[in-house]
């Protein structure tokens, strides 16, 4: 007998012409987190931070995910990859619901993706070599042992520019840079089609985030990798994305190629955003749209469109009627009522 | 049990910081003072803010709140170290321009410390480059970007990702990379600091120290060897 909870099984929901055409997709992707309070800790709320999602990642390419902090971008990474179960919707990847998946299954699965989290110190266990931090996912799903296990971590560290010499010593021996390649070792050991990068270079300096930026780019052409980077740093999502994801409050308002982002952003708050962004260039002139206020808290967002109280395009519709998340031109999302065209950018 | 002779409310108007930096300096009511420096930043409601504890406050506000207490006293100079770099973009826009505009009403001097160099070409006059303890380099911002001197500067600026139409067929390129780590200062590199890493480097460079000379009109730089400038100069 079995205790605890027993949970339905959730119907994998996969749309074959989708999961053919892409590698990585979501659907109505949410997550939301109870919140507790009063005598008996009741659940008094809900805290969405990632509602209804829809992207998907096609194989070879590298997604941008910018958004201020708490606009769920790290959630959405943690969904992605199951760290978090998602509170409703379905994510496919490599033709698989995840949703659906017993842990068995998803153990199986996290083979081809995995992630780079943002704090390369506190990522590593201060206790453990660097032979046995990037050999560990080995050992774990028994694929190396003894010499050979050496032999691939070897390798590994010398993919991400690390030497033989690194093998036995430990995370505090290293400099933030080198632990961040430490980090992508490890993340690279299964061989994964999927890597994840919540932030790899905010903890870093300008220089070793070009360090990063290079290696990490030059993996990605020499291995045939597909990224996810989340990052608050638009100039680096400028440099390294394909595409670029816009997500504000939760939700996302804008997915496009990067250069029409950057060019033709149609989401007010896209267009905002870009606007602020300090450019180091002082011969660069632009037109400034400042937004007044500060970002909304997740667990009471205003209702409809979550921008419209910051939004000068806004009108009564856009605190009535939550806009849809629609292609406005091949290959653009942007879930607006009045999305920007034309000079009105300008 | 020096608390006892305050009630609450004196509690809450002395523990606020703009009121204390006000007790001090000057002997108006202090509550109408913290409200007006409050409503200088462009605070809503200052006077349910000024009764508000700092945690109560998101981080824009925090700043703002900072600038209020910084401006009290009506400054001839403000030092901002990193004022904005924990916020994130759009918030960042706004103090940058609170900051800006306060400069242009007070006609305040700023001395702005940051590791940004956006939020530098966007709000400053003039940049001093830092390098391991040494100014390296000092001049007008357009100077700076568009002409760096100093092997430094030049370096970093070739190692940030650039935004903007015009480096559209740069992206994806490898980024410019500086050898090497920043020094440890309790054995610091002999002569020019930077010599160990710098693409430009001599002999000279490792046992004499440069001295900042003014090169070009209004631009200093501290080099042996510097980044020849079309605006002449060498040393």
């Amino acid at each position: 007998m079995k205790f605890g909870f027993s949970r339905k099984k959730k119907k994998a929901k996969v749309d074959k012409a989708k999961a053919e055409k892409y590698l990585l997709y979501g659907e109505k992707v949410r997550k939301t987190f109870p919140v507790r309070g009063g005598v008996f800790s009741t659940i008094k709320g809900e805290v969405k931070a990632v509602d209804d999602v829809d992207f998907f990642v096609s194989k070879g390419e590298t997604l941008g995910i910018v958004g201020e902090s708490g606009c769920g971008k790290s959630t959405l990474a943690r969904v992605i990859i199951h760290l978090l179960k998602p509170t409703a919707g379905n994510v496919v990847f490599m033709g698989g619901d995840l949703t659906s998946y017993p842990s068995r299954l998803l153990r199986e699965s996290r083979k081809n993706m995995q992630m780079v989290f943002q704090d390369p110190l506190s990522a590593l266990d201060p206790r453990m070599t660097i032979k046995n931090i990037v050999g560990e996912p080995l050992v774990s799903y028994k694929l190396a042992r003894g010499e050979e296990l050496t032999r691939q971590v070897l390798e590994l560290l010398e993919t991400v520019g690390l030497k033989k010499e690194h093998l036995n010593r430990f995370p505090h021996e290293f400099s933030g840079g080198q632990r961040q390649r430490v980090n992508v070792a490890r993340a690279l050991a299964l061989k994964p089609i999927l890597l994840i990068l919540d932030e790899p270079t905010s903890a870093l300096g300008v220089s070793v985030q070009a360090q990063v930026l290079n290696l990490l780019m030059d993996l990605q052409r020499d291995l045939g990798l597909t990224y996810i980077f989340i990052t608050h740093n638009l100039s680096v999502i400028f440099h390294i994305s394909d595409r670029v994801a816009v997500m504000y409050a939760g939700k996302l308002v804008e997915l496009a190629k990067t250069e029409d982002i950057f060019t033709q952003a149609a989401h007010p708050y896209s267009f905002a955003l870009l606007s602020a962004v300090p450019v180091a260039d002082p011969s660069f002139k632009r037109e400034r749209r400042e937004i007044p206020g500060e970002v909304p808290s997740p667990l009471n967002p205003p209702a409809a469109c979550r921008f419209h109280p910051r939004c000068w395009k806004a009108t009564e519709r856009c605190s009535t009627e939550e806009p849809a998340f629609r292609e406005i031109q091949p290959g653009h999302y942007v879930a607006c009522h009045f999305p920007l065209i034309g000079e009105e950018r300008q | 049990m020096k608390e006892n002779r305050y009630n609450t409310w004196a509690y809450l108007v002395r523990s606020n910081p703009i009121s204390v930096r006000m007790e001090r300096r000057l002997s108006l009511s202090k509550l109408i003072r913290a409200e007006e420096a409050l409503r200088d930043v462009k605070i809503a409601e200052p006077s349910r803010i000024v009764k508000s504890y700092p945690f109560e406050l998101s981080g824009g506000m925090r700043q703002r709140a900072m600038i209020a207490m910084m401006m009290a006293c009506k400054p001839d100079l403000l030092i901002a170290d990193e004022p904005t770099t924990a916020l994130d973009v759009t918030v960042e826009a706004q103090i940058l321009s609170l900051m800006k505009e306060m400069q242009r009403a007070r006609d305040m001097s700023i001395l702005l410390i940051t590791h940004d160099l956006g939020v530098i070409a966007e709000t400053c006059h003039r940049v001093a480059v830092m390098y391991a303890g040494y100014i390296v380099e000092l001049s007008t911002t357009e100077e700076i970007f568009a002409q760096p001197m100093h092997p430094y500067t030049n370096a970093l600026l070739r190692s940030i990702p650039k935004i903007g139409a015009k480096y559209i067929n740069d992206r994806k390129k490898p980024l410019y990379v500086i050898p090497g780590v920043v020094p440890n200062l309790l054995k610091p590199p002999p002569g020019c600091r930077f010599h160990p890493r710098c693409e430009r480097a001599m002999d000279k460079c490792s046992n004499e120290v440069p001295s900042l000379v003014e090169l070009a009109p209004g631009h200093f730089v501290s080099c042996h060897n510097p980044v020849p400038n079309t605006k002449g100069g060498s040393p």
